[in-house]
């Protein structure tokens, strides 16, 4: 059967399910009067809720197979066909210019989006991470310890779908599982608007989100920023009307969809704050079902963390839990990137986000530029109940730059800034007819950055598969040659390392780590900079000299207040009458914090080092139990260069056990340079299990691997475009 | 309020508490590593003639394993080799090379580039074939005293020899740094 079919039938499925398992659901709850459109938005935002805690129960149980999830899909579906509930009566009806200037822009942008969903899926995020871990999910029928990736110990809410789709139709159908998000989502600021009286300005904000360039490029890719934004919506919705009616079974809707906004995305968990706010205003007794809804939604996400990798929040909070998977430093980082700015002036952010697009990863369109107009929306009691939203969405933003962590709050934003319009709609409807005639990829070329993230094309024979999936991936995205070059050259059960370089992870089963991201691979990353970096190699000895004393235990403790450097040492020495005491199998080896590393410290090897993988600060230290008394009188530590603000003592434990100096000024030694630190260095990861690496052109001092291949161990297996495969012999 | 407050409080606390789990504190000495050799210039040298038996050790890449003639051996296209110099200062490069009249036949002129921890010291282009003694100074800030040095040399065409179609670029027969 063509491709095109099973793709088409993954999302269908996907959808036809959530919808059943939300009919189900909401034919069982007292919901007040809801309108028939309502009542099918709410239980396929429900269903998407319920079906993606299913799937991950499914993965948690090991039996994540196609056959499973066509079972579960199955029975949802005939269980909700005998149901048939009552849905109501429609909603009042739009005007007809409205309705019909809503179907033309609707249409020309779906057509679009629909084949740019449907063409074999190379988005840098979702063809790398959000996939790798669905298509790894669907091969290891789910879940296991994975410490070569960050992102496995994200919620992936959305992802759950995504997996249950793509066991059927592949990657398109994972990303065409977001675009039914972005399809659903104009319709259910519509319904919105129409409940609350102000339906032709709720087609001026839907079109306003349909046809934004970034909504677009996202909701076509198997990201979660516009499924967020629909839970987002649809949650602030099922509130509105509990405010008015109280009908309990919104509550068990906005609970859900509360714990399921943690489970797409944490950032915005935010949700079940400003959902509990906003019950815990109104009505105390309704916290209870809403808290558990929530619960029920999102606590599986932090157990799952705990149970895999000791954080119920990972791959963030690792300073609260320490964890041996992933240190703060690496966090730190991760965050300082995410929240940088290339450098550029915030000033610039707004016109960035209107109409350049390339730094903060895409573009709004211009009529961005006229949302300080909303705050006129204020004078209506909606317009007011829209901009705390708005508001409070946006809140996360600055932790993350980017134009799609705008998506979820910017249908609040939209509808606030159309309402700010509803006595002028003449100047509504220029704006929005501006609004899509700037999103059409021909104009937009015409003014936005070349590199802004965007849909630019309409890949019809891609998307049907006339041209063939590979063919347009090799051609497209360089990523893709990558993965394709470690499918091909590497046995399944090894791994790969990867100084940074972008990998589409969904292309291939081999495991690929990235050099930033888990403990491991930044332990592999120094470990192969070392031999190309004088400030990694222990060339600085710190030598404690003292009179002869008998310790039972030594440890060296840092004393510096606070610094940013990161305390390390190479080796541990310990010396007595000029001879250094061999490391006895009874030693006890301690250090605070990172204690998973210590023996790194005394493993002879000048390419390792206990490092405290975080800031650092008073009291860290490297401590040794002789389990006996030792007489000593010389400790030195080796230790590399990139730690200037380190400040160290010495102090020994005696026979009494009370703690005593043997030296705070430890004198500087001059340690010769080693040879042979390259070769070192691969066997050193060969330990750690990873025999492959994959080098790009613009990885730190990448021609040392290529000009000394031999020196380092390696073998070149295979190139392509510019990455090199090595493989350790 | 009250009861869904101590219920969520409750929750929040059984989830930080589950994930406080016992961290293993103290660990033995692991395995010893092989001891590295410090950097010594006994083992590798500033100057090597390519019968020299030790010579092989300082290879890195593209030169020939056996020895020709008892004196000299045949490099590919990029002869790479590491040095150790005690001193930065008053050093000149210096090599022994022969650009035989055979391949010079095939190839006509050719061009070689020697650089010196990434800085290129010659590039001359050889228009006549024969040994060739090539000796320059080498600014001081381009040696690491005591560490390895790298010098990388580039010929620009190579010479496919006979049947078995192997590459050869031209004959060495010693390289390093003189004072």
């Amino acid at each position: 059967m063509p491709q095109a079919v099973y793709i088409l039938f993954g999302v269908a499925f996907t959808c036809a399910t959530a919808y059943s398992m939300g009919v189900l659901l909401l034919s069982r709850l007292d919901l007040g009067k809801l309108y028939r459109e309502e009542w099918r938005i709410f239980a396929f935002l429900t269903g998407c809720a319920l079906l993606s805690i299913l799937v991950f129960l499914i993965c948690a149980c090991h039996v994540a197979r196609k056959g499973v999830f066509l079972v579960v899909g199955l029975a949802a579906i005939a269980a909700a066909w005998r149901l048939r509930p009552d849905l109501g009566e429609p909603l009042p009806a739009l005007p007809r210019p409205w309705r019909n200037l809503f179907l033309v822009v609707y249409a020309a942008f779906g057509f679009l989006y629909f084949f740019n969903a449907m063409a074999p899926e190379f988005s840098p995020d979702g063809s790398s991470y959000h996939l790798g871990l669905v298509a790894r999910y669907l091969r290891e029928h789910g879940f296991h310890r994975i410490v070569t990736t960050m992102y496995a110990n994200l919620s992936q809410g959305i992802e759950m779908l995504f997996l249950f789709a793509f066991a059927f139709g592949r990657h398109s159908s994972a990303a065409m599982v977001h675009l039914a998000f972005l399809a659903i989502l104009p319709l259910a600021m519509i319904c919105y608007a129409r409940r609350f009286g102000f339906g032709p300005m709720g087609v001026v904000a839907a079109l306003l989100m349909f046809a934004s360039p970034v909504a677009g490029i996202d909701g076509t890719s198997a990201y979660n920023d516009v499924a967020a934004a629909c839970m987002l919506f649809v949650l602030f919705y099922a509130l509105q009307i509990w405010a008015d009616s109280r009908a309990d079974g919104l509550v068990i809707i906005a609970g859900l969809l509360a714990g399921f906004a943690y489970a797409v995305k944490y950032t915005i968990g935010i949700a079940l704050v400003y959902a509990l706010l906003f019950i815990a205003l109104k009505s105390r007794r309704a916290l209870v079902p809403l808290t558990l809804c929530a619960a029920a939604m999102a606590a599986p996400w932090m157990i799952k963390n705990i149970v895999l990798v000791q954080n119920p929040i990972a791959p963030f909070g690792n300073k609260l839990f320490p964890n041996r998977y992933r240190n703060p430093d690496a966090e730190a980082e991760y965050r300082s990137d995410m929240a940088a700015y290339e450098g550029q002036s915030y000033a610039q952010i707004p016109l960035e986000l209107a109409v350049r697009g390339s730094h903060l990863g895409g573009l709004i369109g211009p009529v961005f530029l006229l949302l300080p107009l909303s705050l006129l929306a204020l004078r209506w009691p909606a317009g007011r109940q829209l901009l705390i939203a708005a508001v409070v969405f946006s809140l996360t933003f600055p932790l993350n730059l980017g134009t799609r962590f705008l998506i979820p709050p910017l249908p609040f934003w939209w509808l606030a800034l159309a309402l700010a319009f509803r006595n002028a709609p003449g100047a509504a409807v220029t704006i929005v007819l501006f609004h899509a005639l700037a999103g059409w990829p021909a104009v937009l070329r015409q003014y936005c950055d070349p590199y802004a993230w965007r849909l630019d094309k309409f890949p019809i024979r891609p998307a049907l598969r006339i041209v063939k999936e590979e063919k347009f991936l090799a051609e497209r995205y360089p990523p893709y040659v990558y993965a394709r070059l470690v499918e091909m050259n590497v046995p399944a059960d090894k791994k790969v390392f990867s100084f940074g370089g972008v990998i589409s992870d969904a292309y291939t089963s081999r495991d690929v780590m990235v050099g930033f991201q888990t403990t491991l691979s930044r332990t592999i990353r120094e470990i192969l900079w070392t031999p190309l970096m004088r400030d990694f190699q222990p060339t600085r000895g710190l030598d404690f000299h003292f009179p002869p004393v008998t310790a039972r235990k030594i440890r060296v403790v840092e004393t510096t207040l606070r610094g940013s450097d990161i305390f390390s040492i190479s080796e541990f020495r310990i010396y007595s009458r000029e001879h250094e005491l061999p490391r006895e199998s009874t030693w006890r080896l301690r250090a605070h914090p990172n204690p998973w590393d210590v023996q790194r410290a005394f493993d002879n090897s000048p390419i390792t080092r206990w490092s405290s993988r975080e800031a650092i600060g008073p009291g860290m230290f490297v401590e040794v139990d002789f389990g006996r008394a030792e007489t000593i009188d010389f400790v030195r530590l080796e230790c590399a260069r990139d730690q200037y603000q380190v400040r160290l003592k010495l102090e020994m434990q005696d026979s009494s056990g009370a703690w005593k100096s043997l030296g705070d000024a430890p004198a500087e030694t001059d340690l010769p340079r080693y040879a042979g630190l390259r070769r070192a260095a691969v066997e050193e990861m060969k330990r750690l299990g990873v025999e492959y690496i994959l080098v790009h052109d613009d990885d730190l001092r990448a021609s040392d691997f290529e000009d000394f291949t031999d020196l380092w161990g390696l073998r070149l297996v295979d190139a392509k475009g510019a990455a090199k495969l090595y493989k350790a012999e | 309020m009250r009861g869904s407050g101590l219920m969520a409080l409750s929750l929040c606390l059984c989830l930080t508490l589950a994930a406080c789990v016992g961290i293993q504190d103290a660990y033995a000495p692991p395995e010893q590593r092989k001891p590295l050799s410090v950097e010594d210039p006994s083992t590798i040298k500033p100057f090597i003639r390519m019968n020299s038996p030790d010579a092989p050790a300082q290879f890195i890449r593209d030169i020939d394993s056996r020895l020709n003639g008892g004196t000299w051996r045949w490099t590919k296209q990029n002869p790479t080799l590491m040095f150790v110099v005690q001193s930065a200062k008053n050093q000149k490069f210096s090599m022994e090379f022969t650009v035989p009249e055979i391949t010079m036949k095939d190839t006509g002129p050719v061009t070689i580039s020697v650089s010196i921890n990434d800085h290129v010291l010659d590039k001359t282009t050889y228009k006549t074939p024969g040994f060739q003694h090539l000796e320059k100074p080498v600014p001081p800030d381009w040696l690491h005293p005591k560490a390895e040095n790298i010098v990388a040399m580039q010929i620009d065409k190579m010479w496919i020899a006979g049947q078995d179609k192997v590459p050869f670029g031209f004959i060495l027969t010693a390289i390093g740094f003189v004072e």
